[in-house]
This record gives C-alpha cells, structure tokens and sequence, in this order.
C-alpha cells in the first residue's frame, strides 16, 4: 500500500481508536478540572474593565421588545459607572456592555456567547430565545460565566446549573393565578389555548391548566404554533369550532399580535383574550392590532402596571435614545443588571461563582426599594437563584399615552396584584431532575397554597 | 366533519392570499425570465409607502392602495433600468444584484421604522359567518382581489395587442427587437407592474398579517413556492399552486404535530422538483 500505509487488522484499529479515545477522554477531563482549579479572578477584569455582555435579538424574531431590553441593562450599567463602578477590593472597575446578536436562533446566540468569551465576558443578560438559552446553557459552567435569565421552560430552568440567576416568575407559579381570575372574575368555563411548540409554552398552558381543571373549568382545544408560522386560522378554526369562551395566546411580540388580530377576524370577537410572553405598547399601537387586543389579561412585575417619576424619565430617555416605547420589558434588564453588579461588591469579588452567591444578600438588603418589590431568593443547590419576584394582573389599554402612561391597567382584585410568583422553597421541582415523573410540576393552586403555607411562606399578595 | 370543511375554506381562502402574494413575480418571472430575489423586499416597501400614506396623509385603505400602486410602479421600473437591465444575460450577476437589493432594503425599512407590527385600518372587518361557517373579510376580499388580478393579468396577456407584444419578447427579446419592439421599454414596463401588483397584494394582506420589515422573507419564499409548483411563468398555475399550498398549510396544522406541520408544503415543493421540474401548468423550454 506504499509507505504512506502499512496493512493492519481491523483488531489493530480498533485498539489503537480505542486508546486514542480513552487519551482525549482523560486528558480532556484533567484539563477541564485543571483549567477550573486554577481560575485566577484577574481574568474577569481586563484593563481595569468588567464585561457584562448583553445577547438579545438584534434581527430575526422579538427585535421589538429586545430593544427596550437592551437599552434598559445598559441604563443600568451607565448609572452604576457613572457613580464610580464597582468596587472590589479596594479597585473600582467600570463594566463594559458588549452586545450580541441572538437572531431568535441557537446558532446566532452561541456564536455571540462564544465571540463575547474569547473576548474575556463573563457576566451576560438576555437569551429570551428557547433555543438561544439551549444553546448557551452548559457551555456557561465550563467558561465560567453567569447568565441572568428571565423565562424557560422546567426542562431549560431545572436543570443542573448553579450559575444561573432567575429574574423573573415561573409558569408554575403564575399559571394558577391566571386560570384563578378566568374562572372567577371572568366566569369562564371552557378555555382554549393556542401556545409556542416549547418547554417554555408547555410549562404555562400546563401550570393554567390545572387550576382550571381543579376549580371545574374544562380545557376544550389546545393547539400549538411555530415562531415561524404566520397564519393561525387552523388553530382558531379549532378553537371556535371547541366553543371555548377565552382564548389564552402563549406566545408574544408579533406572532402573539397575528394570533389575537386573526382570531377576532376569525369569529372569536367577544371572547376574552390572556397572554403570556413579551407584549408590549408595540403590539396595540396601530388600527385593527389595537382594537383586537384591548382588554387582554397580562401578568407582569409591579412595574409593568403603575408608572411614576421613574417610569417617566426612562420613557423620555429611552424615546429620545432609540424612538421606542418604555415597553414592558425593560424591567428584565434593568434591575438584574444592578443586583448582579451590587452583588460583585457584596462578594468582593468578580468572580461568577462568588458573586451569584452574594445576590441573596444583595436582595434581602435592597430588594424591597426595588421598583419590582423583590421579596428575596430562592437558592438552590444545583439550579442557580430564583428572585422571589411578585406578579400583578393587568389589562391592556391600547388608548393609553405610551409615552406618559402605563399600557396595563392593574386589574380590580387586590388578590391579583402581587401574588408570589415564585415558586416555595420546598417544591420539588427545584432538586429533581425535570425528567422526574414523580415530581408534582404542575400543582393547582390549592396545592401551591398548601405547598407555601407548609414552607412558612406568605401566601398574600404584596399590592400595589 | 363541520370542522373539515371549515378547514377548506380556510385553505382556500390563505391559497387566495398566496396567489395574490406571488403574482407579481410569476409575471416578471414568466415574461422577463429574471428571478428577482428582490421580490419580497419590493412588496415589504409597498406596504410601507402605502402604511405612511394612511398615517402621515390619512389616506383612506383605497387611497392608499392606489398611492402605493403608483410609487412601486416607478421603483420598479428604476430597479429594472438601473439595477437589473445592465446585468441582462449575466443570470449570476442578477441574482447576486437582487438578493443584494434585498439586504439594503430590508436592512433600511429597519432601521428607518423599526421592527414593530404595523397595522392599517380596512374597510373589510370582522368575518362573515354562512351558517356555521366563518369567512374573515379581510381574507375574503384578498382572495377576490387576487382572483381579479389574476384574470386581468392573463387578460391582458393572452388577449391585448400589449400581451402579444410581451410574448413576442418574451420568446425571443432580439428577435422582438429587430421587428422594432422598444423592448427595453417593455421589460421596465412589466417589472414596474409585477412590483406594484407586489406592493398592492401587501397591503390588501396588511390587515390579517400585518406590516414588518420580516414580512419580505414570507414573500419571497412563498412566491417562489407556488411559482414552481404552480409552473415557471403559467399565471393559471399561480392559482393553482397557490391554492395547493394553502391547503397542505393549512390541513398540516390542523391534522398534524406543529413541529412537522411546515414540512407538508416543503415536501409537495420537492416532489414537484423531482417529478415535474416545470411545475403543474408549465411547459418545457417555454417559460410564458
């Protein structure tokens, strides 16, 4: 075979591949373990600098309430080093705020992390993609950086990853509240739905479903959609055909416009509308969006349903900035940034692994002055930080001046504005692995009561 | 079996959307043999000129459609004189000068107006309910305007003295040119009519799918779908593969895992390719 290639036997390749697997095996698991052993903390600050990345989409799908978003964790970062950065160890450090292009896809958001990596970032906030937050879960633990999360789905959020620091609610808790007010304030009895084909949609219509079902509701269609998809009168045919007399839309931004705006086309024009997912004054501001979506029940942090001095100054910022509208979403930056930031002070230390321990801290001392009112953590041991964040009911008013005021008006009952939506220390689902069937991951409201009322937490809503 | 057939109509009434959506292009396409990869980003313009005309004129819905009618006729003949009459016969260079065009365009409605859900208010609101059955306005007026569109295009193609003098370019532009055919005229003439069609087929769609930049990719890629399936340049098969492909759309939501929904349509495209590369109504070696 020329002297390039000698005749071997199958048995030789196969122990040779052999060793060359087990070789790579090994030296890859002491290398990973070394290269970890031997973080030296100057690596998380070049040139006196902190990076904070920010992936978020910047084409694609949901660029519109990215916007605010992106704008609201810069906000955060220039009031920070406008008051001197921050200050660890006796060294102030500004933070630097790359941004990334998360284009609504897995590939768009790992080629930003991993640009954003080699250029020493070690702290990013954003990913509201499903397959964005797949891609870059993981592969954060080996490069030793903290993600700020808002929404996943149980088989994203639950997993096994302490570097990760939750800001917003969970479906679990949430999704009870929401089939609670259909069925007592809104006396409805047959609900549909039509959500995203995701753990993320799965989790809502689940966590809804169940205190629906339990209080003698009955869940008469469920349909799913593609991001990509731009017609629904499939599902709405279904829907209608279902007698159901609410629609709940588990999707957002502009998908989530074309599904309320085709269903009132399609024959559901009375029936109540409830929304998850990133909404905001874009999607009520012109004609027949307006129209077709006014009313619809949403939850959001306190900030999303009152407004004030603050409020005001960020509008008038953020229209004189970029031309956008102070959108719901601007709170999932803004105060993470700044908690995660106080809390590198708090661990003095820029260290990921330091300061992700230090947020429970910062919380308990700041939280409650927060425009969110966080109310502490929840701290797990293999799964990062849940805020303990409260959650208020509000409806849409497509009339409302959004540069001067709210889109969403809190609703009447004070048991909806400020529930918990986090879920209490003692569940379950914060230990087990999501694949686990004999966790409850779904409870119903009576069970959440009881589940918080057994962990010694308060079951009240924290009002306006 | 009531849901069944609502699904139909639901499947005829989006086809009916589709051919209005792709009509413009299978007429560049079959006359002109130019694949104008700049298609989807024409029609996005369209309904942005006729978007500002509505809230910077408050020109009522017609108005407006008329206004955008207009100015898309003029963009298209300026695309076609500068942009792609210089690159005739260079089918390489073409294609690269659209899908150029496209980014830049897309790229400036962006940054121009943001990515935001636009909508207009129409004159046709709500649906139409025939006993159990529902009918949005909206779609069923598209699907009457692309029926009328359709006909008026095949009309003045298959039986005006213009069509006659299109065909004969179409066939052989040289040829048509040595009979004194100022076919240079006639190709800005039929690229400027296939871009305002475009720009009338999105805003009669603004009121069900609304008006953002995104909405360029949609129309690209389905106006190619039911220009092959339908057969390169046939105005009939338009209608057909429209019709085609809204029915697989929408039965494979209806009838099948969402996930795998948007293979259906995919998969009629392929089989097509493979078993009739010159789509339904097509001929062989004559593209109009």
């Amino acid at each position: 075979m020329g002297i390039l290639f000698q005749d071997v036997s199958r048995r030789q390749v196969m122990k040779g591949g052999a060793k060359a697997v087990g070789a790579i095996t090994i030296s890859t698991a002491i290398g990973g373990r070394m290269a970890h052993a031997t973080v030296d903390t100057s690596q998380f600050a070049q040139n006196g600098k902190v990076k904070f990345g920010t992936i978020l989409p910047l084409s694609g799908d949901f660029t519109v309430v990215s916007q605010p978003w992106i704008h609201a964790i810069k906000i955060a970062i220039d009031e920070v080093n406008a008051a001197g950065g921050v200050k660890v160890n006796g060294t102030s450090y500004q933070i630097d705020n790359p941004i990334g292009d998360e284009m609504y896809t897995a590939a768009g958001a790992l080629s930003a992390y991993k640009s954003m990596v080699a250029d020493g970032c070690h702290y990013y906030g954003g990913l509201v993609s499903i397959p964005g937050q797949a891609a870059v879960q993981g592969v954060n633990i080996g490069t030793d950086s903290l993600i700020v999360e808002a929404l996943t789905g149980k088989d994203l959020s639950l997993t096994n990853n302490n570097l990760r620091f939750f800001e917003y609610s969970l479906a679990q808790a949430t999704g009870p509240y929401m089939a609670d007010y259909a069925f007592n304030v809104l006396k409805v009895r047959k609900a549909g739905s039509i959500e995203i084909a995701n753990t993320w949609g799965e989790d809502f219509f689940k966590s809804f479903a169940a205190t629906f079902q339990e209080l003698g509701g009955q869940v008469v269609s469920r349909s799913y959609m593609e991001i990509t998809q731009t017609d629904y009168s499939a599902q709405i045919s279904d829907l209608l055909n279902s007698g159901a007399d609410m629609l709940y839309i588990i999707v957002g931004d502009g998908p989530g416009t074309a599904i309320g705006v085709q269903a009132r086309q399609g024959g559901l024009t009375n029936i109540p509308f409830l929304a998850e997912g990133a909404w905001g004054p874009e999607m009520l501001q012109q004609g027949d969006g307006g129209t077709s979506l006014d009313g619809t029940v949403y939850p959001g942090a306190r900030p999303y349903v009152i407004w004030d001095a603050q409020h005001q100054a960020y509008s008038d910022k953020l229209h004189a900035d970029a031309g956008i509208w102070l959108n719901n979403w601007f709170w999932h930056g803004y105060e993470s940034t700044k908690i995660v930031l106080w809390a590198m002070e708090k661990a003095n230390s820029l260290d990921p692994r330091d300061v992700v321990k230090a947020i429970p801290a910062v919380v308990d001392e700041r939280g409650k002055g927060l425009m969110i009112r966080a109310q502490g953590t929840v701290v797990t041991a293999d799964k990062g930080v849940f805020l303990k964040i409260p959650m208020y009911l509000g409806r849409f008013n497509s009339k409302a001046d959004f540069l001067h005021e709210t889109t969403l008006v809190p609703v009447q009952e004070a048991k909806y504005l400020g529930f918990p939506g986090w879920m209490p220390a003692n569940w379950a689902g914060y230990t087990a692995s999501p694949d686990d069937k004999s966790v409850n991951w779904y409870p119903t409201m009576s069970e959440l009561t009881k589940m918080r009322s057994d962990a010694g937490e308060d079951n009240a809503s924290v009002g306006l | 079996m009531h849901l069944f057939v609502q699904q139909i109509i639901n499947g005829i009434l989006l086809g009916g959307m589709f051919a209005l959506m792709s009509i413009g292009l299978s007429m560049i396409f079959g006359i002109m043999k130019t694949a104008n990869f700049a298609y989807g980003s024409l029609y996005m313009l369209g309904g942005y000129v006729a978007y500002w005309s509505s809230v910077l004129l408050q020109a009522p819905f017609l108005v407006a459609v008329v206004i955008a009618f207009v100015v898309m006729f003029g963009a298209g003949v300026i695309v076609e004189y500068f942009g792609f009459a210089p690159l005739r016969g260079n089918e390489d260079a073409a294609l690269i000068f659209g899908l150029g065009l496209s980014l830049v365009i897309r790229g400036g409605a962006t940054i121009a107006w943001g990515s935001q859900n636009r909508f207009i208010m129409s004159p046709f609101e709500g649906a139409v309910f025939f006993g159990h059955f529902v009918v949005p306005a909206a779609r069923f007026w598209a699907g009457l305007v692309s029926l009328a569109i359709v006909g008026a295009v095949y009309f003045m193609i298959e039986r005006t003295r213009l069509g006659r003098v299109l065909r004969a370019v179409s066939d052989d532009s040289r040829r048509a040119s040595l009979l004194g055919i100022n076919t240079k005229a006639q190709f800005c003439f039929v690229f400027g009519l296939g871009t305002a069609l475009s720009a009338l087929a999105c805003v009669f769609l603004i009121p069900v799918f609304s008006l953002l930049p995104d909405v360029d990719d949609t129309a690209l890629y389905i106006g190619f779908a039911v220009v092959i399936l339908g057969g390169l340049g046939s105005i009939p098969g338009c209608i057909v593969g429209a019709m085609i492909l809204g029915l697989v759309n929408v039965m494979a939501f209806a009838y099948t895992d969402s996930s795998i929904a948007p293979i259906f349509p995919l998969a009629i495209l392929i089989l097509t390719l493979m078993l009739r590369p010159q789509g339904l109504l097509g001929k062989k070696g004559r593209l109009a």
